[in-house]
């Protein structure tokens, strides 16, 4: 095993801080990362994409969480809080705590300006290393705009967009439909400060 | 049609501008933006691709093109990706031959300042290029290459390559480049240290 640096934390280390920290952190390979707040359409879009997931799932075994719900990818690997998940079946978790969800089908990010490098890079390459994971979904909050991101055999992923309010994005990962128009509904494109 | 703000910038008084401007700039929806320029690693992954390119196309109707080709995507973009490769006769926007709309394979090295707008805005509008077969975004942190291919149906494709030893396909222009090639004299942080 690789030594690690001085100031090297565990992810042990991590989970145990985190548990009792007022803010929430990412955590990746040894360092915490503070997590950015977020803005208000943000976190309508986020909510409206809940609650759209939520009643389309109604009658099947999936549990759709939100940013509140801590996913790890692997065990020194990413530790963070995608603003939506679904996971179906039985949830699993990470030493046996259930805060740390290790198996989602599906997880979305709604990008923003500070972070859309980061969803589009780096975090989308470690989801793409979680086994579980059939699919991952990025929102635009300055647009109608849904990108879908699906698992295939042979490690490959298949993007399909959906734009424009009256296109239908299709999850396939959890079998469940939402019109933009729901994701999007009360959001006003276009105004200074989104 | 919409209304555009007061300082809007049509495509033709930007293509005007640029034309007889000193350094180069993007066009994007109504603005002009300076381009920045690149790190030292940045230019040599864009000349070793560049340079393997030529002995691939020798025997297909297809060219390649460094960050000086101007193309126009979906009449929203108008830029200069870092690798450009064009197959069969070339079509230009107007009637000045300086600004392609027909590109077959672009590709672009990520950087900090330009990772979101490469993999985000310009992937966006690179995909309403009705010719564009493959798009590839290539990494100058680590040896990676993540090509999306066009597919049925407007999706796309993506598969990634990783490592030295790997090889990207461009199935695009029918191209195999080892990745030991495009990152040939490019050090990483943690290699040799």
């Amino acid at each position: 095993m690789a030594a690690h640096p001085q100031n090297w934390i565990s992810p042990e280390e991590y989970l145990e801080i985190e548990r009792a920290a007022e803010f929430k952190h990412e955590y990746y390979n040894g360092r915490m990362y503070a997590m950015a707040g977020g803005s208000y359409w943000h976190s309508v879009i986020s909510g409206n994409l809940a609650a759209a997931l939520n009643a389309a799932l109604r009658t099947r075994p999936c549990v759709v969480t939100t940013s509140d719900l801590r996913i790890n990818v692997s065990r020194e690997g990413l530790y963070t809080y995608p603003d939506v998940a679904v996971v179906c079946g039985e949830p699993e978790f990470v030493d046996g705590r259930n805060d740390t969800l290790a198996n989602p089908a599906l997880v979305i990010e709604v990008l923003s300006p500070s972070t859309e490098a980061y969803d589009r890079g780096f975090k989308s390459s470690q989801y793409r290393t979680l086994a579980p994971l059939q699919e991952y979904v990025l929102v635009s909050q300055t647009e109608a705009r849904v990108e879908v991101f699906s698992r295939q055999i042979n490690g490959n992923w298949l993007l399909t967009e959906f734009a424009g309010l009256d296109s239908i994005a299709r999850f396939e990962s959890v079998d469940a439909s939402v019109p933009l128009a729901e994701i999007y509904a009360k959001v006003r494109f276009g105004e200074e400060g989104i | 049609m919409a209304a555009h703000p007061q300082n809007w910038i049509s495509p033709e008084q930007y293509l005007e501008i640029e034309r007889d401007a000193e350094f180069r700039h993007e066009y994007y929806n109504g603005r002009i933006y300076a381009m920045a320029g690149r790190s030292p690693r940045h230019a040599i992954i864009i000349a070793n691709l560049v340079g393997e390119f030529p002995g691939l196309l020798k025997k297909s109707p297809c060219f390649v093109a460094s960050s000086d080709f101007r193309v126009a995507a979906s009449g929203r973009l108008y830029t200069y990706p870092d690798v450009v490769v064009a197959c069969g006769e070339h079509k230009y926007v107007g009637d000045r031959q300086d600004t392609l709309s027909n590109p077959r394979l672009v590709i672009e090295v990520l950087s900090p300042s330009t990772e979101s707008k490469d993999r985000g805005m310009k992937f966006t509008e690179y995909r309403k290029i009705e010719s564009l077969q493959e798009y590839a975004v290539v990494s100058q942190e680590e040896a990676k290459v993540e090509i999306f291919r066009c597919q049925d149906g407007g999706r796309w494709l993506m598969t990634e390559y990783s490592g030295r030893g790997a090889v990207a396909r461009f199935e695009s222009i029918e191209a195999s480049v080892p990745l030991a090639e495009i990152y040939a004299k490019v050090q990483f942080g943690e290699e040799g240290a």
